[in-house]
């Protein structure tokens, strides 16, 4: 599908999103930005800028390539362990966020006091003085009226963001892990590590890859992609359990469409039949687990034939997967967010602890073929280079997403998506008033409008972010942020760290009147009167100098060695872990301390099918698409202008739709209209959405009304909902619904 | 020496790292459905034995090319490496390449909605970096090995080390496409399956009235039009005669 004002080749869109940008700056819209440089004719390179990705967080370093100041091309950083050269569609796309013409360049106030879909905010140009007075004027109000609880800081927990949401003495910093990856982070750090998932796998050296719900090839993952191509060429084998045909599947030697939510069964009848046999790795588990024995007693009911009634998996697949999987050195199973370890039903965080056990059965916990444990070069914390005093007791109370409550989880310092609204709604335990979002978008909550109707009752809402997103329409105050080409400082490898190494980020000067986080924080926390939180000197610039010094490197040496810093060094296996024992626990003391049980245990999902909704919900990610940030790019749209229902032509049949009619997809909470998309590669009882569209911003000029978000069929919860759902990791259930889907 | 490419479809993960470094690197036009490069799906049997191919679809770069052959204007050539060159500049927009190509590859595309003005599209192995020594841009971009860029001879050797490599494994179908096809395409393929189940027809060949087209046809109809113009002109000499004639009386 093409609209008219996408038809346009680069250089006539460039050229005249510099006249359009002139003339909507006369018009004060929220499109009015200053015109930007456009391309000249074919760019004669003439220099180069090192950076790392910050689409996802594997963050691959680039080498950027300019001509005449603006960046041309992106390459992957060949130094780089993780990028080796190459960067993904997604990396490559970014240059097109950056020079987006929809991109907020300036502060801006919002003059219309009613907030929603469709409703002009009625934005008015502001200076950066106008911008930082106002936010933090309303900050102080609200914090002298109601205490600094009332006041939330919804963003990614990173340096800066913390420091800001501690100083003003709130215990409400509100990240997305809920929704993303919290059931693996606290089983890992429940089990092995401390301190939550680790991120390296060494698939390139795996001889047996098992998937459940894992899709890091059809997600367009740059390092594992390539490693786990290498490692089939090398003779591995792929499994996959999907109730979709992945892409990951269709590279597999087998795609097993088990019934969604039943995957725990598979691996708890996985681990009685290698227990059992005594299939695992004595050595490795002897030598550095405990708990085998507890653990041996805990399986002994999951049967495979047991498991088969579930998952629909016939028992003897699963127990000779549960062999060859034993018997294969070495073996993985491949994990990262949304699999079927991330948080999806109530039974995710224990197939997440599962995948614990079976990669340690075979020896796989920081060893070639398995998970790396943190390489991470260590820099000196933020708090190590600033000097204040100590943040306010006020951090610790009670806090509006219930996180408090799972003191597993609390210990990571994340937060909850799933249970934001009704805590804002039922001013539960108490009301809070305003709200500081950084570069979270309101369609990655559950229930979105629930989450919109919540917003609304607060007095002040500032957004900080790159593109005029859902969550900006309901802003006060609009404060435009970098993208990561702007920013600078150092980015130690994490998604493939086999050894320390880090990569240096060279900014690009910023486009338009744009602030760094860094610098919104030290001026609204100074304006708030809260000085002493901000010592003569802090900033972004300031740490990043701080730390490059603790390298015993310049700037120009990092640059001179290609734009990384650090050695390869052999991997040394790790022999203590971070948990009580200083051993991987099977039996969980971390966990029975927390009040769960410390043994694996049969869950069942939330959501039943019935007559009403007879269907499963499944959630995924096209490769090229970045969760709700890139649909505005033109070229994305063009060959994939929009999401859709991909059901099973038996499914199809039933409900009387072809490929590319409209459906309605309901669940008990909403309704989203998408088009049909067929296949075979699907279980006929499912329909998947796949995710980052359905944006209402008419301000994203390409994705506006394109499609529908997958978000608002999934339910939020209250805090005793998310108690009952049992998860330590307060999981968001973004799969345990049930759905129906009919012809629109 | 002849340059290829070799598309190895068992590493492609149809992540359309090469269509989006395509359009940038090429200009192409955006929101018209104009691709240089495009991937496509390919599935295979029914639930739950069901398999998908993934397939990065653009121009072959014959060499025995039936665009090449049907271009009047001379727009479409072959590079010295090989390569089918398209030079917008020289298109008129007839569109004789797109019925000639048995891939039904070069797309038109009205370049100007006021005069009616088409250009013709496809791949043109990134002719500005590749004429320099550089490599395409789709092959630079592929992040999982799926796209390699060289020498022709040293691409068929690679590509039928991989095919034997994955037979090996038991994909009994693997085998290499394009090495004698069309007197050897200079994008080779790594295919897993037949080639029809990747739309790449078995033995293709361009329909013989192109190959009529530029031996005959052309040449004939540049006999017409010169014949046409000397007849123009001995009209204008025989009435500019008669004229002074007239003159003379």
């Amino acid at each position: 599908m093409s609209s008219p004002d996408t038809t346009l080749s680069r250089r006539q869109f460039l050229k005249l999103t510099g006249t359009a940008g002139a003339a909507a700056v006369l018009g004060g819209g929220l499109t009015a930005f200053a015109p930007l440089p456009a391309y000249a004719a074919p760019p004669e390179e003439d220099g180069l800028l090192y950076g790392t990705c910050g689409v996802c967080s594997m963050g691959c370093a680039y080498v950027a390539h300019m001509s005449n100041g603006r960046i041309v091309r992106l390459s992957g950083n060949p130094k780089d362990q993780t990028a080796e050269g190459k960067l993904c569609v997604r990396g490559y796309s970014a240059i097109r966020l950056l020079y987006d013409p929809d991109r907020l360049k300036y502060p801006m106030k919002r003059t219309n006091p009613e907030k929603g879909v469709g409703v002009d905010p009625g934005w008015v140009r502001i200076t950066w003085d106008e911008a930082l007075d106002l936010t933090a004027s309303k900050l102080k109000e609200v914090r002298d009226a109601y205490g600094p609880q009332a006041i939330m800081l919804v963003a990614r927990p990173k340096d800066w963001q913390k420091h800001f949401a501690k100083s003003i003495g709130t215990p409400n910093h509100i990240a997305h892990n809920n929704t993303c990856y919290s059931t693996h982070d606290v089983v890992w750090r429940a089990m092995v590590t401390g301190k939550g998932k680790t991120w390296t796998v060494d698939y390139e050296h795996s001889q047996y890859i098992l998937a459940f719900g894992w899709d890091g090839m059809g997600k367009s993952k740059n390092h594992w992609g390539r490693a786990v191509n290498t490692a089939l060429a090398n003779g591995a084998k792929l499994v996959v359990f999907d109730p979709r045909l992945s892409i990951t599947a269709a590279k597999a030697h087998g795609w097993i469409p088990i019934k969604p939510g039943t995957d725990l069964a598979v691996l708890l009848a996985m681990i009685r039949t290698i227990v059992n046999e005594e299939l695992y790795d004595k050595e490795f588990v002897a030598n550095y687990t405990a708990g085998l024995e507890q653990l041996r007693e805990a399986v002994q009911e999951y049967t495979p034939e047991w498991a088969a009634g579930i998952s629909e998996v016939p028992a003897e697949t699963i127990a000779r997967i549960a062999r060859e999987f034993a018997a294969t050195k070495p073996a993985v199973i491949a994990h990262h967010k949304r699999d079927a370890g991330g948080p999806n039903y109530t039974n995710s965080w224990r197939t997440a602890q599962c995948f614990v056990i079976l990669d340690t059965l075979v020896g796989s916990i920081d060893r070639p073929g398995g998970h790396i444990l943190d390489r991470k070069h260590k820099l000196p914390a933020f708090d190590e280079i600033f000097q204040f005093p100590a943040y306010p007791d006020t951090i610790k109370g009670p806090r509006i997403d219930g996180l408090d409550r799972f003191s597993a989880f609390k210990a990571l310092g994340k937060g909850s998506f799933s249970t934001l609204a009704e805590g804002i709604l039922s001013q539960d335990p108490y009301p809070v008033k305003a709200m500081v979002v950084w570069k979270h978008n309101l369609l990655a909550f559950p229930n979105p409008p629930r989450m919109m109707e919540a917003i609304k009752t607060l007095d002040f809402v500032a957004v900080s972010d790159i593109l005029p997103s859902e969550m900006a329409q309901l802003a006060d105050v609009v404060l435009p942020d970098y993208t990561f080409f702007e920013g600078s400082g150092l980015n130690p490898r994490t998604y493939h760290a086999m050894y320390s190494q880090v990569a240096l980020r060279d900014p690009l000067p910023p486009l338009g009147d744009v602030k760094s986080f860094s610098s919104v924080v030290v001026n609204v926390l100074k304006k708030m009167g809260l000085g002493e939180y901000v010592p003569e000197g802090m900033s972004g610039r300031a740490l990043a100098n701080a730390q490059i010094a603790t390298l015993e490197t310049t700037v120009e040496a990092i640059r001179g060695a290609g734009g990384m810093w650090g050695e390869e060094e052999p991997l040394e296996p790790k022999t203590e872990f971070g948990t009580p024992s200083g051993k991987i626990e099977l039996y969980s003391t971390v966990l029975e301390e927390n009040g769960y049980d410390p043994l694996p245990r049969w869950v069942e999902p939330r959501a039943v099918l019935n007559d009403q909704y007879p269907l499963h919900l499944l959630i995924w990610r096209k490769p090229w698409e970045r969760m709700s940030q890139s649909q505005n790019d033109p070229i994305l749209a063009e060959f994939c202008p929009e999401n859709c229902a991909t059901m099973n032509p038996e499914l199809a049949q039933k409900v009387g739709v072809g490929e590319g009619d409209y459906v309605w997809v309901e669940s008990h909470v909403n309704k989203i209209k998408v088009r049909v998309h067929l296949t075979a590669g699907i279980r006929p009882d499912c329909v998947a959405v796949d995710h980052g569209f359905g944006h209402w911003s008419r301000d994203l000029s390409v994705a506006y009304n394109m499609g529908g978000n997958d978000g608002d069929l999934i339910p939020n919860l209250t805090v005793a909902e998310q108690l009952e759902a049992g998860c330590p990791g307060m999981a968001a259930l973004m799969e345990d619904v049930a759905v129906k889907v009919y012809k629109a | 020496m002849a340059k290829a490419m070799l598309i190895d479809t068992s590493n492609c993960l149809f992540c359309n790292a090469c269509t989006v470094e395509c359009k940038r690197e090429n200009d192409v036009v955006i929101g018209k459905q104009i691709f240089w490069t495009e991937m496509l799906t390919h599935e295979v049997g029914e639930y739950p034995n069901v398999r998908q191919y993934y397939h990065k679809r653009a121009c072959n770069h014959c060499t025995e090319a039936g665009c090449v052959e049907a271009c009047p204007t001379g727009a479409l050539y072959h590079h010295p490496d090989g390569f089918v060159v398209l030079d917008q500049d020289k298109c008129n927009g007839c569109g004789y390449c797109s019925q000639a190509c048995p891939f039904h590859i070069p797309q038109l595309d009205v370049a100007n909605p006021l005069t009616g003005e088409a250009k013709s599209n496809k791949c043109t192995f990134c002719v500005q970096r590749t004429a320099n020594g550089g490599a395409t841009a789709c092959s630079m971009a592929c992040p999982f090995g799926a796209i390699a860029f060289g020498e022709r001879d040293e691409l068929l050797v690679q590509g039928n080390e991989r095919v034997a490599a994955l037979q090996a494994k038991g994909v009994t179908k693997a085998r290499l496409y394009g090495e004698h096809e069309m007197g050897g395409l200079h994008v080779l393929y790594v295919l897993e399956e037949e080639p029809e189940v990747y739309g790449l027809p078995s033995a293709p060949q361009y329909p013989a009235t192109i190959s009529l087209w530029q031996k005959i046809v052309q040449p004939l109809g540049s006999v017409t039009l010169g014949a046409t113009v000397l007849g123009i002109l001995g009209a204008f000499f025989v009435v500019r005669r008669n004229i002074r004639m007239e003159e003379v009386k």
